[in-house]
């Protein structure tokens, strides 16, 4: 069996898109009808059994996910907890906690909950669970990274044990979108962080799993959830995270079947993992993960648009994609491809000084007073090899553009520190991670207001449009505002996106129904679904 | 005796307070701090949720206070939890050292079983071919890194005997034989380049004990020579490379850093390397504490020993 065919097979035991969304169009059956219907694909039935041992590069810092940042507590507590809405393999917000929900004005939303979902240990969840995840997270002793977006909660009212009414301080777009991602809101029961006092070390959901051992840097077990309310779901008997950080460690555990899933963000793992019988790879679902690039623009020469311009085109992004990520990349904007139609989708048309131009980036330099060029800083993260070989790639070409830049490593925290506070000395670029909405893509980092807007720009033009944006409820008018804002943004060069890419997934031939929503992490895989996965023994 | 003991003992408190202070300034002049580390690049990282994680672990106090607040709290026997995830830093210390205990001591026992007979064979063996073989293989293995080596073997062991978990931890007390047959790579491969070293202290030690006076008259007495060698010669040539054991060993607590990595070995290493790319405050102080009472006390062990070797040595 060749690779070719070795990958069908498997992509076959998956719910491809248009299976999909010939069963979206039956609206009328239950999501748990769904996902048998679409699983009910090539090869058989799905069978019960079996441990699903994931072979992960970093340990979760902690489980509660209303504390933690890091896409690595996401990648196991998505597991754990439910949310009120979730995405179904089509990325579209669907009920899951929530039996139905009413938006009436443009700021309450009512859900109905499901009767009779319980906890993990053992408890009915009520409507004051779900009070009490949002007031939790928008307590200040919480300390949860997600604070800021629940504070547009005004009040949440519990008419009966199974109504949950929000009212919103103003109508916010993002809402619902924020409601169905799983670290952003998951469902937690109040008696077990009242006891606890976090969940950061034990864990208690309404997820597919629940939480067995979690010894950090060494492995996260989790166990089928008898009383999960999607019957017949999980088909697995457990997930099994063991924590490998080495890559090549990581490959050779799947080779030995020691693991049978896995990722990388390498372009070359292709060729590595063509020798490991029964191993196939699947190409990112969209590209999710675009670099960013800022520029001090709180002296010169950046606060001068000219030469931000000259940059922009001063960079082949076409020739960065095809030498860093071997073709395997797109054109980006802050909101990637995998986001269209709000992000653009993954070519440069229509978006200004996007095309590589040496010429005019120096006739750019010598308008703002640089006839003989300009020498600058690039700060870039050794964590991330191949962002570095980017900025080794751009500093070829701006050379030949009249711009000599030095390229800076630093160590990770620092390198943040200095790219969020705009403390570097020229330009920073870092590798940043998909969202679950537009909004969250661009407000913190665009306003002007904003404590970490990147680069120091003002503009009270972003400002209008970061508003509209997430007041206006039309989808429509939505994908129109963020599509100006883009191109706006791409006018003024105030940050660039060199390209965007993903991770590729490896999995065993034996891992049946698999299936990865588009915005995983680079090399952290969020949003799968291993409670409609089974092993074919 | 006693009264040396004692005196070493109570040098060790100056020492951590000493330690504590250095190391408390430094990790807080490492650029780049917790609260954005912990927002990491997402729509978290703003104003209010700063606030609200400065506020919820105190970040907002002067570094003297933070200092003087751990301190006190560590003098009650308490280091504290972590900044990052709430485990108390004692339950995370007392986690990751026993993986390191066990991987320091598999590579010292495989280091000394390599080394000090290749050593003694280095310069006893006849046949100059062999002894060239041992010398450039020492030299092979000082000077490829560990995590090379490592690599070497995981990959070799995926490709040719995939039935043989060579990666991960599972506890001694839970599972003695599988613990030390799954850490028996990593320790291969820490302890091939300590062999190395060991082989040459050996080495460059014997030649010298060789040509001493009673080495000659033992030959004189018509002794084997067999017998010169391992029971005359050896005994006393054994006390550098015990110095250069201890050090190693020491060296090897804190510092297998890059092997726990590769073979996903939860030890003390990774936990100090994760903690500092975090900015883990009391967990970085914890486990600095930590190794360096370790390191005193292993030390002190170490100069008792030499003093049951070496009877020449006393401690007034």
């Amino acid at each position: 069996m060749n690779d070719r065919e070795r990958q069908k097979r498997v992509v076959h035991g998956l719910i491809d898109r248009r299976t999909f969304l010939k069963g979206a169009g039956v609206t009328l059956l239950s999501l748990s009808q769904f996902d048998r219907i679409a699983l009910a694909a090539p090869g058989g039935p799905p069978k019960r059994g079996g441990v699903l041992v994931v072979g992960s590069d970093v340990s979760p810092p902690g489980l509660d996910p209303a504390k933690s940042a890091a896409a690595h507590t996401w990648m196991v507590s998505e597991h754990v907890y439910s949310n009120l809405l979730r995405r179904s393999p089509a990325n579209r917000l669907v009920p899951d906690l929530a039996e139905s929900y009413e938006v009436s004005g443009s700021t309450t939303f009512v859900f109905r909950l499901r009767r009779g979902v319980q906890f993990h240990h053992g408890r009915e969840l009520t409507s004051d669970d779900v009070k009490f995840t949002f007031e939790r997270m928008a307590d200040q002793r919480t300390a949860s990274p997600w604070r800021s977006i629940w504070l547009i909660i005004e009040r949440i009212e519990t008419p009966d044990k199974y109504t949950v009414r929000f009212t919103t301080r103003r109508p916010f777009a993002p809402f619902l979108s924020y409601l169905g991602t799983p670290h952003y809101s998951a469902i937690v029961p109040r008696d077990v962080v009242e006891k606890s006092g976090d969940l950061q070390q034990t864990a208690s959901g309404t997820g597919p799993f629940m939480l067995e051992r979690f010894v950090p840097e060494n492995v996260v077990v989790l166990k089928r959830n008898p009383r999960y309310y999607e019957s017949g779901l999980p088909y697995l008997d457990g997930v099994e995270y063991r924590i490998i950080p080495d890559e090549a460690a990581r490959l050779a555990a799947l080779r030995t079947g020691t693991i049978q899933y896995t990722w990388s963000v390498d372009p070359l793992v292709d060729e590595q993992v063509k020798s490991m019988p029964g191993v196939a790879v699947l190409p990112p679902k969209g590209y999710c993960a675009q670099h960013t690039l800022v520029f001090n623009q709180t002296k010169p020469p950046f606060n001068d648009v000219r030469v931000r311009r000259a940059v922009s085109v001063g960079i082949n992004r076409r020739e960065i994609i095809r030498a860093v990520r071997r073709g395997k990349g797109a054109i980006t904007t802050k909101i990637p491809p995998c986001d269209a139609p709000f992000g653009y989708s993954g070519d440069e048309k229509g978006l200004p000084y996007y095309q590589h131009n040496p010429q005019l980036a120096r006739q750019l330099l010598a308008e703002a007073g640089y006839a003989n060029g300009i020498d600058t800083t690039l700060d870039v993260p050794p964590r991330f090899p191949f962002t570095v070989r980017a900025g080794e790639v751009m500093r070829e070409q701006l050379a030949a553009a009249g711009i000599r830049v030095t390229l800076r490593q630093g160590e990770w925290g620092q390198l943040l520190t200095a790219f969020v506070r705009t403390t570097y000395d020229g330009m920073s670029m870092i590798p940043t991670v998909w969202q679950p909405d537009p909004d969250a893509h661009v407000y913190d980092i665009y306003h002007s207001d904003s404590a970490i807007n990147l680069g120091r720009f003002r503009d009270p033009f972003v400002d209008q449009l970061l508003e509209q944006g997430r007041t206006e409820l039309d989808r429509n008018k939505r994908i129109a505002i963020y599509q100006q804002l883009q191109r706006h943004i791409a006018d003024q060069a105030y940050m660039l996106h060199p390209y965007a890419d993903g991770a590729v997934e490896l999995l065993h031939e034996n891992v049946r129904g698999y299936v990865s929503l588009p915005g995983a992490q680079p090399g952290s895989r969020s949003r799968h679904f291993f409670k409609q996965v089974w092993l074919d023994r | 005796m006693r009264a040396y003991v004692v005196k070493r003992l109570l040098l060790l408190v100056p020492t951590l307070l000493g330690i504590s202070m250095v190391s408390f300034a430094i990790i807080h002049l490492i650029p780049g701090d917790l609260v954005t580390v912990l927002l990491g690049i997402t729509a978290s990282q703003n104003e209010q949720n700063r606030e609200a994680i400065i506020q919820a672990l105190h970040l907002d106090r002067p570094l003297a206070v933070q200092y003087l607040h751990w301190l006190g709290a560590v003098l009650r026997g308490n280091l504290g939890r972590s900044l990052v995830h709430g485990a108390p830093v004692a339950q995370e210390i007392a986690r990751a050292y026993p993986v390191t205990v066990q991987l320091t001591v598999m590579s010292m026992v495989t280091a000394t079983l390599l080394g000090i007979p290749l050593g003694v064979f280095s310069v006893t063996g006849r046949g100059r071919g062999l002894e060239a073989v041992i010398r450039v293989g020492s030299l092979l293995f000082i000077s490829a890194p560990a995590f090379f080596l490592g690599t070497v073997l995981i990959v070799l062991g995926a490709r040719y005997a995939p039935g043989i978990t060579t990666l991960g931890y599972v506890s001694f007390f839970a599972a003695p034989w599988r613990s030390i047959g799954q850490m028996l790579p990593a320790a291969l491969a820490l302890g091939a380049a300590i062999s190395a070293i060991l082989l040459r202290y050996t080495r460059a030690s014997m030649l010298e004990v060789l040509s001493a006076d009673y080495v000659r008259t033992a030959r004189a007495k018509g002794l084997a020579e067999r017998r010169v060698a391992l029971r005359h010669a050896l005994a006393n040539a054994l006390i550098p490379v015990i110095a250069a054991s201890g050090i190693q060993f020491v060296a090897l607590i804190g510092g297998a850093v890059i092997v726990e990595e590769v073979f996903a070995l939860p030890g003390i290493g990774r936990l100090v390397v994760n903690a500092i790319y975090q900015r883990d405050y009391t967990v970085i102080q914890g486990a600095i504490l930590f190794l360096t009472a370790n390191a005193v006390l292993i030390n002190l062990v170490i100069d008792l020993l030499y003093r049951y070797v070496d009877p020449r040595i006393s401690y007034g």
